[in-house]
């Protein structure tokens, strides 16, 4: 054991509020379309766009755009990258929760 | 970059992975409905047809079959249009149920076809089964609905 403390190995990318909630929900699914990815962490539109570009950058997300009809749709989903990420993330967020962390 | 001296204290951290459970279940609560909604529809109109198919002939078979095709396309058109995000296992779950479905469905095109309004048991025992297979994958998949 390095003695170092969990939150030192959380995810900065990940750690931000509206991020973690867009990550959170899309560990749930393999896809989520934009609208019902902005609805459940409610955001708005230019907000969610802002930060699917900052995942995506990270590597995390991979975004899809495509038409339904003459409508545009974009699907988002975690990468694999995105989701090792994440379950990291949580890991380290549950070795916070026991209370085993050196030095507190 | 964070200030990393204000992150998580473990009761912080609690909360954190209990918004992430929340957060996961609320976003794709609605994800699977629509999917049921297409099975269901899938099933009802490929069992009927079956039954249309299986027991009519000449022209009558003809306008069944025109009946089938356009409700095939709505079936698909709703699907394209609502069946937008996916609950993590549905994809391997949808090849399941579709190749169920139209398993079923590619048996009962080969004796329907050649039925001429004879075949009256088989017709009904395949349209059963098409209604069978359909209720069952619906039913599963409302199950993973309502996880």
């Amino acid at each position: 054991m390095s003695g170092e403390h969990p939150r030192l190995r959380l995810s900065d990318t990940l750690h931000q509020p509206v991020r973690f909630s867009m990550t959170a929900a899309l560990a749930a699914a393999e896809q989520l379309d934009f609208r019902d990815l902005r609805d459940a962490v409610q955001v708005s539109d230019s907000t969610l766009s802002k930060q699917i570009a900052i995942l995506e950058d990270a590597g995390y997300v991979t975004v899809k755009k495509g038409f339904v009809g003459k409508r545009p749709r974009t699907s988002l989903a975690l990468s694999t990258e995105g989701r090792a990420a994440w379950h990291e993330h949580l890991s380290v967020l549950r070795e916070i929760a026991s209370g085993a962390t050196p030095g507190d | 970059m964070t200030d990393r001296t204000s992150l998580p204290t473990p009761d912080e951290a609690r909360r954190l992975l209990s918004d992430a459970d929340s957060t996961g279940r609320q976003a794709t609560a609605a994800a699977s409905w629509p999917a049921v909604a297409v099975l269901l529809a899938f099933g009802s109109t490929l069992s009927l047809g079956t039954l249309a198919l299986g027991l009519t002939e000449g022209r009558n078979y003809l306008v069944a079959m025109a009946g089938l095709l356009v409700w095939i396309g709505v079936i698909i058109a709703f699907q394209l249009a609502f069946l937008r995000s996916h609950k993590v296992g549905f994809g391997k779950r949808w090849v399941g149920y579709i190749v169920g479905l139209f398993g079923v469905y590619v048996v009962s095109m080969v004796v329907v076809a050649g039925s001429q309004g004879e075949r009256v048991v088989a017709t009904c025992l395949l349209a059963g089964a098409l209604l069978v297979v359909s209720v069952g994958c619906a039913l599963v998949e409302a199950r993973e609905a309502r996880r």
